[in-house]
This record gives structure tokens, sequence and C-alpha cells, in this order.
């Protein structure tokens, strides 16, 4: 799932250049550093990630993630990093809790529904 | 009498659905400050003179204000800042992203409602409290707790409405 997630975000988004800004020790580093920035987003500018921003809070949050990534911190610590900075809304995928319960689940009880009254009609 | 009940409860399902948009619109997660401890920090205010997170702990409620020059809507709630000023309030500055020349030239020229000011040139200070931008405010407490936090200008509105019930708590 998160595999194709990230798929999605290279369709979607096609500024790869300023990766190169940044030198990493080992091609893992800079997939992470990848994911990271695709997955974060800009607290600003709503609806786009770090990765696809200038503006300057954007910047700053690339550049913690890199040192986080250059100090070895795991993707999770990383972002549970930035999201105790900045809340849990620049997690493009939000963490699964109670909060967020319905968030998850409410796609599922909308078909569900759908389909139920859907066949109800359709029988009378 | 089932005709009835098709209906209704589809409607009482979306009318449930737009209660909760309504609803997560006016709930502003923004505000709610993430960060709520100041944390260490060794800066130099716009003197030049040695600062840190000890300049919080002198009065019971203070404000952080996030600001900088190249920032507009900091000259717009720069008069109340003023206004708080002169009513005793102790404002500690957050001068965000800025160059030190134009920051003591702003002061001089609109006015200093500021107790002191940190200078936080590279946003270090700033990125720990979770700025993104200017003006933001903070209120904080004597134990150094960030109480509330304010995205935007701050006015005599913002004031009464959200900052004063955190005093008079």
């Amino acid at each position: 799932m998160n595999k194709l997630l990230f798929l999605l975000y290279f369709v979607s988004s096609f500024s790869f250049a300023e990766i190169n800004l940044y030198s990493f020790k080992s091609e893992s580093q800079k997939e992470l550093f990848e994911e990271l920035t695709y997955e974060i987003g800009c607290p600003l500018c709503a609806g786009s990630n770090v990765s696809g921003s200038s503006a300057p809070i954007a910047l700053d949050i690339k550049e913690f993630i890199y040192k986080e990534i250059v100090n070895g911190k795991t993707k999770s610590e990383i972002k549970d990093q930035v999201a105790g900075k900045f809340g849990d809304e620049v997690l493009f995928a939000p963490p699964r809790n109670l909060s967020t319960l319905l968030l998850y689940f409410f796609p599922l009880v909308l078909v569900f529904f759908s389909l139920f009254f859907l066949i109800k009609v359709r029988n009378k | 009498m089932k005709k009835i009940y098709l209906i209704a409860l589809p409607l009482a399902f979306v009318g449930l659905i737009s209660a909760f948009f309504i609803w997560n619109l006016n709930y502003e997660t923004r505000d709610t400050p993430i960060v709520s401890d100041i944390p260490d920090f060794k800066l130099t205010d716009l003197n030049g003179r040695k600062i840190d997170q000890s300049v919080f702990e002198a009065d019971e409620y203070k404000l952080i204000n996030v600001w900088a020059t190249w920032c507009i809507n900091c000259k717009l709630e720069h008069g109340f800042l003023m206004s708080l000023k002169n009513e005793n309030f102790n404002i500690i500055g957050l001068n965000y992203k800025d160059n030190l020349e134009k920051a003591n030239k702003w002061l001089v020229q609109f006015g200093n409602p500021y107790k002191k000011n940190i200078f936080d040139q590279k946003g270090e200070l700033g990125f720990e409290l979770g700025v993104a931008g200017a003006p933001e405010t903070y209120l904080v407490n004597k134990q150094n707790k960030i109480l509330y936090k304010h995205v935007g200008i701050i006015n005599e509105d913002v004031w009464i409405q959200k900052f004063i019930p955190f005093i008079n708590e």
C-alpha cells in the first residue's frame, strides 16, 4: 500500500532536481530522504509536500530531515519529531489512532451504506 | 411505511456527515500548541548580548511574538502589541529570519513593544517551537509552558477571545 502511494507521488510531482543538493552515504538513505520529503507536508502551504515547496519553512524541514537521516534516525522517529513540532496535519498519512479512526474507516462505511440502500431500492 | 424509512435514513446520514464537516471546519488545529515547553537555547538579542531560556522565567504570564521586518502582517499587529506593552504586559520578541540592522531600525521607527528580543536569524529556535511563519504569538507561563499558540495577526478580538481565558483561569 505504501509503495503504491509512493509511486503515486512520483506521478503527481516532478521536482526531483533539488534532491541532488543533498549528498548521502548510501542509496537507502537517499531513498529514505525522498520518501520522507514526499510524505511530509509543508505547514504553510496546504496540500503541498516539503519536496515540492520552496517556502522557507519547507526548506528548513527538508534540512532537518536530511540531518536526522545522516544522524541515523529511522523513518518513524523523524516523522514523530516533525509532527511533534508542526502537528499531525503535516503527515500525509496520519497516524492510525482513535482520533483518526473515522478518517480511515469512513470510506468503507460509505461504501457499505451505499450498497445496502442500492440493494434495498433495487429489490423493490 | 417502508418508503419513508428509505428516504429518512439516507437523509439523516447526509445530515450527520454535514454536521461533522461543519464542526471540523471550525476546529482550529493549527492554534493548539503542539510544542508545550520552551526548549533550552543560546542566542543573542538585537544588541548582541547573550540570551537564553531564562528570559521567560521572570513573569507569571508573557507572550512570545514571532516577527520580522519582511512580514507585512507584523506591521499590522504592531499597534496592538504597543497597547499591550502600555498595560505592562511583557512581550518577548522572537525576531525571525531577519536582518539585525533592519530589525533595530524598525523598533526605533515604529516603537518597541518588546521587553527583550531574541535574534533568531536562522530560525533555529523558531523551528524547535514549530514556527511556520510570522506573525505567530505564544502565551507562556512562569514554568516555561506554552499555554496557547496563535497563528496570524493578534488584535483586541483575538486577545479577548483566545488569550484572556487562559490568563483568567
